[in-house]
């Protein structure tokens, strides 16, 4: 037997994100994206930077709601509501494995917003601001005569012909890459004319700052950049000098980006961690920059069974029912798996919709539950 | 007045405050045991036995090569000089057997030595009263040995939050500074709880059965809320047994926190709490 049998496309309770972003999709939790969409509508439409703290328990969605507003088509269609230009979103986990937390966290920016795609941007950029405007921009926001120069290269100067005429067998990203993570050869700084690569944090901050800064000066190209950090509650398994340093990181990136950028911190909510001891996690000068938090709280039953219903919906074949017989087989799993998040929810149907298959029962109701109690691993009494 | 400190109060105050730079180099930042010795009406002592076991314990949760050679050389070279070597060892002896008769304390450790050297100085050695204070994070030692400082008029046990109030009397130290104090101590003893629940997280974004996905949920969730009693039957699963083919560290990480006492942290954060609310500030005038 296959979903078909059951009116289902595929299993509408993925576990692991869809290997096509475009397939990501919101079901319920209305409240939650309204808070979120909210906030994003204000950065869209408002200059200030800010940060907001999305908190909630494992498995609340937070994560999957970094990949909806990243990935799918959901933030062009806020931009659009607002007849406002289109905004970024990168999402970015809490990086952790490296001894260089900063520059870890450069990389996995720059993993997620290539060099490529930078280079892109600010050649459309270049088509709303004369140049002369876009080099003042890049002084004023840059702060640093070394970041200063490398956007004027990388932006108006450096072409292929350049690099070729200077014997330097290599295009202009990977250039750019290896200097900016100091891996340039003698050839290239000696073109380049600068000292190698970026030196501290600071520099970073600066260059991440002014790249953000240029493509959103005054909105004409972006109108906001978000950017999902996710996982941060994991600071608190970093060492404690590396999360020190990567708090006053944040902090100095954000105060060298002052306007249209949109951070959101997503924490699992841990026993021995509560929201009050944020200030402990942060250090005060960020926390008190993260006025804002968003609750993920747990879906109610009736929460429950609207999500159940409407992510089915979504992969149910045309002129086909559902496979629940009533809304009252939902509630019966419902309040029998305790707390409820979406993550233990898309378990526990998984598992349901799996049984039916393997039982040959096209349509699932108490009886068949009751039957199958035993494998539905949430199952409390 | 004596401040006599037991092991797991000198290790809390030297981990804690470790600091490293990009090379690794280790080094104490706020340096507690300095700080407390710049005030001239304590001093700080510790037992030979408790000596002994920092020795023992002191690079127990730690691989890394650069940071228990910082601690092995900080051991060798500053808390020697904090044990009293010119005890009396008749009288000591004497401490220790009456400490244990009356205590029916059966362990012969740094905290029996530690309490019965509170006694030693202030009965054996100056014949005074509440002179000894003993700093100790160990719950079952305080349970064990407070009434007898008290009925002994020796002074008081103190945990190392205490220890560093004191020093915040003092001005060498700020609340605010104990706070992040407590939070890191409370990052340590909660560091494989941390780790197994990202680890569990970590296996559950491979592509899991349902089952096991699901099975992993309901151990997460009883490992967050502190139900012990609830994740030992999970242990039970045959469910359990593949996770642990999966990812052996989970196993390792959740034996070691079924064995830790994670009592220590609600301690902690109750004590925190308190001073919050009841320790006099200007600010509260």
């Amino acid at each position: 037997m296959t979903y078909e049998t059951l009116g289902l496309k595929e299993n509408p309770f993925r576990l692991t994100p869809p290997l096509n972003p475009e397939e990501i999709v919101w079901a319920g939790m209305s409240e939650v994206k309204s808070k979120l969409e909210q906030r994003i509508k204000l950065s869209i439409q408002t200059r200030p930077s800010r940060i907001v703290v999305n908190w909630g328990s494992y498995g609340s969605g937070k994560t999957h709601a970094s990949l909806y507003f990243s990935k799918t088509t959901r933030l062009r269609e806020l931009s659009t509501e607002l007849n406002a230009p289109l905004a970024k979103s990168i999402k970015i986990t809490l990086p952790r494995a490296s001894n260089d937390i900063v520059q870890e966290f450069l990389r996995s920016f720059l993993g997620q917003y290539s060099l490529e795609e930078i280079y892109q941007d600010f050649q459309n950029l270049r088509d709303k601001i004369d140049d002369d405007e876009l080099k003042k921009i890049i002084k004023t926001y840059s702060n640093d005569s070394s970041i200063e120069k490398l956007f004027n290269k990388f932006i108006f100067e450096m072409t292929t012909t350049t690099l070729l005429d200077n014997n330097i067998d290599e295009n202009i990203f990977s250039v750019m890459k290896n200097y900016i993570f100091g891996d340039s050869t003698k050839t290239t700084l000696k073109l380049l004319d600068m000292p190698l690569g970026l030196k501290n944090d600071e520099q970073i901050a600066n260059f991440l700052g002014t790249i953000i800064s240029c493509i959103t000066y005054d909105k004409k190209y972006y109108s906001s950049f978000i950017i999902w950090l996710d996982e941060f509650e994991d600071i608190d398994t970093v060492k404690k000098s590396l999360a020190d340093r990567f708090t006053t990181f944040l902090r100095q990136f954000i105060d060298k980006t002052p306007n249209n950028l949109m951070i959101f911190l997503n924490f699992t909510q841990k026993a021995f961690m509560d929201i009050e001891d944020l200030s402990l996690y942060l250090g005060e000068a960020l926390a008190s920059r993260a006025k804002v938090k968003i609750d993920f709280e747990n879906p109610t039953v009736d929460e429950a069974v609207a999500y159940v219903k409407e992510l089915s919906a979504i992969y149910k074949i045309e002129d086909r029912d559902l496979p629940f017989d009533s809304d009252e087989t939902l509630k019966y799993i419902l309040v029998h798996i305790g707390n409820l998040t979406t993550r233990k929810i898309n378990e526990t149907f998984s598992i349901v919709l799996e049984m039916a298959l393997i039982e040959g029962q096209e349509q699932i109701n108490q009886e068949f539950i009751d039957s199958i109690q035993e494998e539905i691993i949430a199952w409390e009494e | 007045m004596y401040l006599i400190l037991d092991a797991c109060t000198v290790l809390n105050l030297l981990q804690v405050d470790l600091i490293s730079n990009s090379d690794d180099e280790y080094n104490l930042n706020y340096n507690y045991i300095k700080r407390v010795k710049t005030i001239d009406s304590f001093q700080i002592q510790i037992t030979e036995k408790v000596l002994e076991e920092i020795k023992k314990n002191y690079s127990k949760n730690s691989n890394i090569v650069k940071k228990n050679l910082f601690l092995k050389t900080y051991i060798e070279k500053k808390l020697h000089g904090l044990v009293d070597y010119t005890i009396d060892k008749n009288d000591f002896e004497c401490a220790l057997v009456f400490t244990k008769k009356v205590t029916k304390y059966s362990k012969d450790n740094g905290e029996l030595h530690s309490t019965s050297y509170a006694l030693y100085l202030n009965k054996y050695l100056k014949n005074t009263v509440l002179n000894s204070y003993f700093i100790t994070d160990d719950d079952g030692a305080i349970d064990d040995f407070e009434n007898f400082f008290k009925i002994n008029l020796l002074g008081q046990i103190l945990t190392t939050i205490d220890l560093l109030l004191i020093l915040e009397t003092y001005n060498i130290i700020t609340l605010s500074g104990i706070f992040r104090f407590s939070s890191d101590l409370k990052k340590q003893y909660i560091k494989d709880y941390s780790n197994l629940l990202k680890e569990m997280e970590a296996l559950q974004k491979s592509q899991l059965p349902f089952k096991e996905s699901s099975f992993l949920t309901k151990l997460y969730e009883n490992i967050n809320s502190l139900d012990f009693e609830k994740v030992k039957t999970d242990i039970e699963s045959p469910l359990y047994a593949n996770i642990k083919r999966k990812q052996p560290s989970i196993d390792t990480l959740l034996q070691n926190i079924l064995k830790d006492d994670l009592k220590k942290v609600d301690i902690l954060d109750a004590k925190i709490e308190e001073i919050k609310s009841k320790y006099w500030t200007m600010d509260k005038i």
